[in-house]
């Protein structure tokens, strides 16, 4: 598959799909990066990957509906760690189309944010915990 | 209800009403992440929540005058304890609000020659969480007499929640005295009603919020008004699970 522009991407945060709401997402993923340079010959420094991390940070146009944005993510702060499911597009998952799940920390929200006349808004950026699986069925 | 434009909103901070002067509000609600790793992660980091947090900062135009935004916000610095309600809406009975006791850190305001006075506020939590609950009666119509407020299907409390809620009287002319309570029952017809939460009698304007342990059975919730004398007072309450 080529390149694509996103348009219809899927995000399910604790089994809810607020895709309807979603106006933007990034996966961040890495590995902390630990050096191992030591006495040699090559002068350059050596490093290796150590603990991978991920963080999701989804952007949304407010809702206060039951079962929408604020319904959903409110009541999750602090709380125990939620399942987070996200396909570039809303279709199921496949080698063109893979789908990025894991465990997330219910860290910070913001439930109302945002200057009169404006559409209202909100987003978080919230950090993983063990491993983000990538899948292709 | 579908996405909004933000053109509307209620910020009631102890036994003001702000949000008429206002044209910012940020709420921030968050807590802590931590680690949990171990060898036993499987090469993941592993974290936790911790403790949660809030804060609200908002701004607007300065008024000057009895009982206006500038006095009653320079009076609320570093009160303990002043409820704050923030509905992002008109703030109507039956829409959502969210509401806690707040200490306000910090009030600024006047500014560069030429400029309309702003102000710019911010509170934060005392520690009493956070709590996304329904506008149960608005300053609409006020109270004079004696009855009771209409009633709303919010659902139960369960045994390890609490109901909270929240009163503010905003004025209170002519002579007399108005005590509030929230009532619940088993449906809408409010027979066999229990008060659940009863608030000090107001003779002039105040704020207060309080709480009661779960668990409580009835989904039915509405206010109660008890006049003593000649009042005309409007307040707000709002109610809310946790």
């Amino acid at each position: 598959m080529a390149e694509m522009v996103l348009k219809n991407a899927f995000f399910s945060l604790n089994g809810v799909d607020l895709s309807s709401r979603l106006t933007k997402i990034t996966i961040k993923y890495g590995a902390e990066v630990i050096e191992t340079t030591a006495m040699s010959s090559t002068g350059a420094k050596t490093k290796v990957a150590g603990l991978t991390d991920f963080s999701v940070s989804p952007e949304f146009n407010q809702d206060y509906a039951a079962g929408s944005v604020d319904a959903t993510v409110f009541p999750l702060i602090g709380g125990a760690n939620v399942p987070v499911v996200i396909r570039p597009n809303n279709a199921v998952a496949s080698p063109t189309n893979p789908q990025y799940s894991g465990s997330v920390v219910p860290g910070d929200y913001s439930p109302v944010d945002g200057t009169v006349g404006q559409l209202l808004k909100t987003g978080f950026t919230w950090e993983g915990s063990g491993l983000l699986v990538r899948a292709t069925s | 209800m579908a996405e909004q434009v933000f053109n509307n909103a209620r910020l009631l901070v102890g036994r003001f009403d702000i949000g008429g002067k206002s044209n910012r509000i940020a709420m921030k609600y968050s807590a802590d992440v931590k680690e949990t790793t171990t060898f036993g992660s499987g090469g993941a980091k592993t974290k936790v929540a911790g403790l949660t947090d809030f804060d609200v900062s908002g701004g607007g135009l300065a008024e000057y005058g009895a009982d206006l935004n500038d006095g009653a916000l320079f009076g609320n610095v570093a009160v303990l304890d002043s409820p704050l309600t923030l509905c992002p809406n008109s703030g109507a009975a039956g829409l959502l609000a969210f509401f806690s006791p707040t200490v306000q850190g910090s009030y600024e305001t006047l500014g560069p020659v030429g400029d309309v006075v702003p102000f710019s506020l911010d509170l934060h939590s005392r520690g009493t969480p956070l709590v996304r609950g329904t506008v149960l009666r608005d300053d609409l119509t006020a109270v004079t007499a004696t009855g009771n407020g209409t009633g709303f299907q919010l659902g139960a409390v369960g045994a390890n929640q609490r109901v909270y809620a929240a009163l503010h009287v905003l004025s209170l002319t002519g002579s007399g005295s108005v005590v509030v309570k929230v009532r619940s029952a088993a449906d809408n017809t409010f027979a066999g009603q229990t008060d659940r939460i009863t608030f000090a009698s107001a003779a002039a304007p105040a704020s207060e919020l309080l709480s009661a342990a779960g668990p409580v059975a009835d989904t039915w919730w509405r206010v109660g008004f008890t006049v003593t004398g000649t009042p005309v007072a409007t307040l707000v309450v709002v109610v809310g699970v946790k």
